[in-house]
């Protein structure tokens, strides 16, 4: 049944990606052709660009959108009598929205580095570029393991953000707190931003009177104030990230949890 | 178009009546294979369930055979429906009788209502 | 213990904050009968059909659909038409018929293509650009090609003119399938009520009388259209 619901959210959000995609490939062709001869600057040469970045923006804004109407149009309104009957499980209904969010974010994320690479193809040096990202690569310990760690953790990011999102419109609908779902699922998300800095706030406060932590964070500036620490101190970047990654899973299996249940015990439609 | 029926009387009682109506006019005739419950019902407007009720009955009074591989047949015993009608002009020409005879009408007026009135009625078809 | 319910209903409150829109309501259905849920407007009729259907969780009480609560096996052999144009408008009747087929193993193809040529409905329309009566006619198509064991259609034959009522009458008579249970909740009793085996009459989150058609016009020599207006008259 994932699949399937896959399928269908692919569908209906594809009508409004592939034509921006199509527009920024042939901005990016149009910008790259214009820069072909130095000296001949004109309207377009300034256009074009001009464009293409208000595209990209567009894109960006058109994203968190198409997040946000897809989850409250497809789940929260009258086509929410549609799907919350159909025979599939609650989590799909949410990890077929999630994962296509994601796809659209990847897929415009190479997209960028598409259209950067027509656009500048002519000056990058791809041999030498290569040569030196490998030598960064091979200097630096664990640089792989910590590349893919960001990775994860950006993804995961926007994940939390998506969650975050799912979570206010969930909790707004089943409190009906304003007329416009949408306008409540702010007013919570704002307030969701509001209480995460409140708890954040106070983790910091307890922790500065922590003289365990005072020491140890202590220890830790000496220790990178100290020239080339990445090789003395390997695996401090890779701990790190792999704190931030387990922090970003926990906080986004709360929401998670938290959008099934009001989706699931806290639904009213109409 | 869907039957008339009185909402308030059971429905199914009434579809005996009307299919009864049907056999007594020949609407139906002797031997004549039924259509399916569920056509019936399409073609009275009412459920299956009602139907299927109403067929059964008729089916105890013999009215209807059901074959079991071939369907419901009107029964082809001629004597049958001629019971039938008798019985139904019967039934109502007592209860008008009954009728008329409180309001004080007499044998009398009666025959002269009827011979007055009998062929115009036929002319005027519904 | 087991019984052949298809639907149990028992002692079903649902709140909404202070405000009760059932109270302790318990009915059950037996598989193959036509029942009307009949009830004035905000009587509670929809409630008892969103909870059915798992739409709503009870604030107490039970809901079994043979013998199990509302889940992914109940809605598997649940046909629900809600009140509502309830469809993505921008799809055209194909891709609804595809959508159904894919989602349902008990949608018949051919039945809703065969009633969509029956109307002369053109499969590559857009929901969109239909009539509100073919529209209606379009979902409640969708509805009935199911082979479900409970059809649940909230007011199918509000807001309609008088053709396009006979048309729904007669589709859901037509398919109706002798061991499944129809649930048709209507405030338009007269056009209706010659197909009811039973009925459950609510007011305000209250059951006032459950039984079958022929009891009540028996017992009470109206019909239920009568009784109805007799019961509910404030």
């Amino acid at each position: 049944m994932l699949s399937k619901l896959l399928k269908y959210e692919f569908k209906s959000t594809s009508r409004i990606f592939i034509p921006i995609y199509a527009a920024i490939l042939v901005l990016s062709i149009l910008t790259s052709l214009k820069t072909t001869n130095p000296g001949s600057e004109d309207v377009l040469s300034v256009l074009f660009p001009t464009i293409l970045a208000l595209t990209f923006a567009g894109l960006l804004i058109m994203t968190i959108i198409m997040v946000v109407k897809r989850f409250d149009t497809n789940l929260l309104s009258d086509e929410g009598y549609l799907m919350f009957t159909l025979p599939v499980k609650i989590t799909d209904l949410i990890n077929s929205k999630l994962a296509l969010s994601v796809f659209w974010a990847v897929t415009s994320s190479i997209l960028f580095i598409v259209s950067m690479t027509i656009i500048f193809f002519r000056d990058i040096e791809f041999a030498r570029m290569f040569d030196e990202i490998s030598m960064v690569f091979s200097q630096i310990p664990n640089a792989g393991i910590i590349t893919f760690l960001a990775i994860v953790s950006m993804l995961l990011v926007y994940i939390n953000l998506l969650l975050k999102i799912y979570t206010s419109l969930s909790i707004a609908q089943a409190f009906s707190i304003t007329g416009n779902r949408i306008f409540g699922g702010v007013l919570v998300f704002i307030g969701i931003e509001i209480g995460l800095n409140v708890i954040q706030t106070m983790i910091m406060f307890i922790a500065s009177k922590s003289q365990w932590l005072e020491n140890y964070f202590e220890k830790l500036s000496i220790m990178m104030s100290s020239p080339n620490w990445e090789y003395l101190y390997p695996h401090y970047p890779v701990i790190f990230l792999s704190i931030i990654t387990v922090i970003l899973l926990i906080v986004n299996t709360a929401f998670y949890y938290a959008t099934h249940y009001f989706l699931k015990n806290k639904l009213n439609l109409e | 178009m869907p039957w008339e029926f009185d909402n308030s009387k059971p429905i199914y009682t009434q579809i005996e009546e009307e299919i009864k109506k049907k056999i007594i006019s020949g609407a139906l005739k002797g031997g004549e294979k039924m259509q399916s419950v569920r056509d019936l019902a399409k073609e009275a407007g009412v459920n299956p369930n009602t139907m299927q009720k109403s067929l059964i009955e008729i089916e105890k009074q013999g009215l209807i055979i059901t074959e079991r591989t071939s369907g419901r047949f009107v029964t082809s015993d001629s004597d049958k429906i001629q019971r039938l009608r008798d019985s139904f002009f019967e039934e109502k020409i007592k209860t008008l009788i009954f009728e008329f005879v409180e309001l004080g009408c007499s044998k009398q007026d009666l025959y002269t209502l009827i011979e007055k009135h009998f062929d115009g009625v036929k002319k005027d078809d519904k | 213990m087991t019984n052949n319910y298809l639907l149990e209903f028992s002692n079903i409150t649902k709140k909404y904050g202070s405000k009760v829109a059932l109270d302790n309501v318990s009915f059950n259905l037996e598989p193959g009968k036509i029942i009307g849920l009949l009830g004035p407007n905000g009587s509670g009729k929809s409630t008892i059909l969103k909870l059915v259907n798992g739409l709503l969780q009870p604030t107490e009480g039970e809901i079994k659909i043979i013998g199990n609560p509302p889940g992914i096996m109940s809605k598997s052999i649940i046909s629900y038409l809600p009140e509502r144009t309830y469809l993505n408008e921008w799809m055209k009747i194909s891709d609804l018929i595809n959508f159904f087929a894919d989602f349902y193993i008990d949608f018949d193809i051919n039945k809703a293509n065969d009633m969509l040529i029956a109307l002369k409905l053109d499969p590559n329309h857009k929901l969109k650009s239909l009539s509100k009566g073919n529209k209606e006619k379009v979902q409640l198509i969708l509805v009935m090609s199911r082979k479900a064991k409970l059809y649940l259609l909230d007011e199918p034959i509000g807001g309609v003119d008088p053709a396009t009522r006979d048309f729904i009458l007669d589709t859901i008579i037509s398919n109706y399938l002798s061991d499944s249970t129809l649930m048709i909740s209507t405030h338009l009793i007269s056009d209706i009520e010659r197909i009811f085996d039973e009925v459950i009459l609510i007011n305000q989150g209250t059951i006032y009388k459950h039984d079958s058609v022929d009891n009540i016009r028996q017992q009470t020599g109206k019909s239920i259209d009568q009784l109805f207006r007799e019961v509910f008259k404030c």
